[in-house]
C-alpha cells in the first residue's frame, strides 16, 4: 500500500523537466505540462498543415470532407451560442476546445495530461476570463462594461464584481479537479485489475469525460461571453 | 493524526451525494421530456449532459478537496 | 500538481496564444476561407443557373411565339397563294373564255362575210342565169313579161337562199 501511494503521489506529481536562471538571478523551473503542451502543439500544428494540404472548392476527398465537417460543425455551435457579435472569438473558443480535448486524452499514449497541472488551468481560466471581460468592454465601451456590474440592481454589484473571480476559479477547478479525480480512479482500477477492465473505464474516464470537461470549458467560456456582449 | 485525516477526507467526498442526487434528478426529468417530445430529444440530451457535468463539479470539488486534505495534512 | 508557479502560469498562456495563432492560420482559416469559397461557388452557380433558366424561358416563349406567327404567316402564305392562284385561275379561264368568245364572233362573222359573198355571188350568178334565162325567153318570146320575170325571180332567189343556208 505504501508503495502504491508513493507510486501514485509520483504520478501525480509534475515534474521539473529543466531550469534556467533568469536577469534577477532567480530559477525559472520549466514543468512536465508545459513541455507536454509544446508536445500537443508541435502534434496539432503538424497535423493541420498535413491536412490543410491540397485543399479544393470541387471535389473534396473523404479528408477534406470530414474535416471541413469537423471544423464547421464547431465553428456553427460557437456561431450559435455566442451570436453575431461573438464571431470573432470563435477561433479561440475551437482553438481551446481542441487542446484540451487533446491534452485530456493524451493520458492514452502515456503522457501525463497537461491539464492535470493546476498551472495549465489556471492559465485557461484566466485567459477565459480575459477574454470575457474584454468583449465586454469591446462591446460596450469601459462605461457600459462597469455599469453592467450594477443589473439588474445595484444592490448586487459586489456579487457580479465577484463573480469575477468566481468563475475562472469555478472554470479552473472544474476542469482540474475532473482530470485529476479522472487519473486518480484510473490508477486505483489499474491497481486493483491490471488486465482488460482498466481499457473498458479508460473509455469513460479518459476519452468521454476528458472530451466532456473540454465542450463544458468552452460551453460555458462562451455562455459568459455571450452574457458580457448582450 | 491519520485516522483523523482519513475521516476528514472521507467527509469531504460525501458531497458527492449531493451530485448524484442532483443528476438523478436531472437524469429523470430530461427521460420524462423525452417521454412527453420524442423529437427535442437532441436538444434535451445536450442540456442533460452540461447540466451533469455542472452539478459532477461538486462531486469534484469534495474529491478535490479529500486528495488536498490527505497530500497536505499527511 | 498543487504547485502554483507563475512563470508556469506565463509560459501555458503563451502556448495557448501561439497555438491560438497557428490553429488560426494553419488551420480555421484555410477550412473557413475554402467553405466560405465553396458557399459563394455554390451561390454563384446558383444565381447563374436561375439566369440561365430565365434566359431558356425567355427564349422558349420567343420561339413559341415565333412558332405561332410563323404559323400564321404559313397559312396566310398559303391563303394568299391560294388566291392568287384563284385569281390567276379566273383570268385564265376568263382570258379563255374571251379569247373562245371572240374567235368564234370572228368565225361567224367569216362565215356570214363568206355567206354574203356566196349569196352575192349567187345572187349575180342567178342574175346572170337569169338574165340568160330571160335573154332566152326574150328571145323565144317576143313579149316581155315583166311580171313573170319578177315572180321567176323571187322564185329563184328563195329558193337559193335556202340552199345557201
Amino acid at each position: 500500500m505504501e508503495a502504491f501511494v508513493e507510486s501514485l503521489l509520483e504520478e501525480l506529481e509534475c515534474n521539473v523537466v529543466f531550469e534556467f536562471s533568469i536577469w534577477n538571478g532567480g530559477r525559472v523551473q520549466v514543468l512536465e505540462s508545459v513541455v507536454i503542451t509544446w508536445v500537443i502543439m508541435a502534434i496539432l500544428i503538424i497535423l493541420s498543415k498535413i491536412l490543410v494540404r491540397n485543399l479544393t472548392i470541387e471535389n473534396p476527398g473523404k479528408k477534406q470532407i470530414a474535416l471541413e465537417t469537423g471544423i464547421g460543425y464547431l465553428y456553427d455551435f460557437f456561431c450559435g451560442l455566442m451570436g453575431e457579435h461573438g464571431k470573432r472569438y470563435v477561433p479561440y473558443m475551437i482553438t481551446v476546445v481542441i487542446y484540451i480535448g487533446v491534452a485530456n486524452i493524451i493520458g492514452l499514449f502515456g503522457m501525463k495530461p497537461p491539464t492535470k497541472d493546476m498551472n495549465v488551468t489556471i492559465a485557461l481560466a484566466l485567459m477565459s476570463i480575459v477574454l470575457i471581460e474584454f468583449a465586454g468592454i469591446r462591446q460596450k465601451g469601459v462605461k457600459g462594461w462597469a455599469k453592467s456590474f450594477a443589473e439588474p440592481v445595484a444592490i448586487v454589484a459586489p456579487i457580479n464584481v465577484l463573480e469575477i473571480f468566481i468563475r475562472p476559479l469555478s472554470l479552473c477547478m472544474r476542469l482540474f479537479g475532473n482530470v485529476l479525480g479522472a487519473f486518480v480512479v484510473m490508477e486505483l482500477i489499474k491497481l486493483c485489475i491490471p488486465v482488460i477492465v482498466p481499457a473498458v473505464f479508460s473509455c469513460y474516464f479518459d476519452i468521454f469525460d476528458g472530451l466532456i470537461q473540454a465542450y463544458v470549458f468552452v460551453f460555458l467560456t462562451s455562455l459568459f461571453i455571450k452574457e458580457a456582449i448582450e | 493524526m491519520t485516522s483523523l485525516v482519513a475521516v476528514g477526507a472521507g467527509i469531504a467526498v460525501l458531497s458527492g451525494a449531493g451530485a448524484g442526487i442532483g443528476i438523478g434528478i436531472a437524469t429523470s426529468k430530461a427521460v420524462d421530456a423525452i417521454a412527453r417530445q420524442p423529437e427535442a430529444q437532441g436538444k434535451i440530451s445536450s442540456a442533460l449532459l452540461l447540466g451533469c457535468a455542472l452539478a459532477e463539479a461538486t462531486a469534484v470539488y469534495g474529491l478535490v478537496v479529500a486528495i488536498l486534505i490527505i497530500l497536505l495534512l499527511k | 500538481m498543487l504547485k502554483i508557479d507563475f512563470w508556469n502560469i506565463v509560459f501555458t498562456v503563451i502556448n495557448l496564444l501561439v497555438l491560438y495563432w497557428a490553429m488560426k492560420k494553419f488551420l480555421i482559416g484555410p477550412i473557413t476561407a475554402i467553405m466560405d469559397k465553396r458557399k459563394e461557388l455554390i451561390e454563384s452557380q446558383l444565381a447563374h443557373a436561375a439566369e440561365t433558366e430565365k434566359a431558356a424561358l425567355q427564349l422558349k416563349t420567343d420561339y413559341e411565339r415565333d412558332l405561332g406567327n410563323a404559323k400564321e404567316e404559313s397559312r396566310e402564305i398559303v391563303e394568299k397563294a391560294r388566291d392568287d392562284a384563284k385569281a390567276e385561275y379566273d383570268r385564265i379561264v376568263k382570258e379563255a373564255d374571251e379569247k373562245a368568245s371572240a374567235i368564234i364572233t370572228k368565225a361567224n362573222k367569216t362565215v356570214e362575210l363568206e355567206r354574203q359573198k356566196t349569196l352575192q355571188e349567187m345572187e349575180s350568178e342567178i342574175a346572170g342565169l337569169a338574165l340568160a334565162a330571160a335573154a332566152k325567153i326574150m328571145n323565144d318570146k317576143q313579149d316581155n313579161d315583166t311580171a313573170l320575170y319578177n315572180k321567176f325571180l323571187a322564185k329563184a332567189g328563195d329558193a337559193n337562199d335556202t340552199a345557201g343556208n
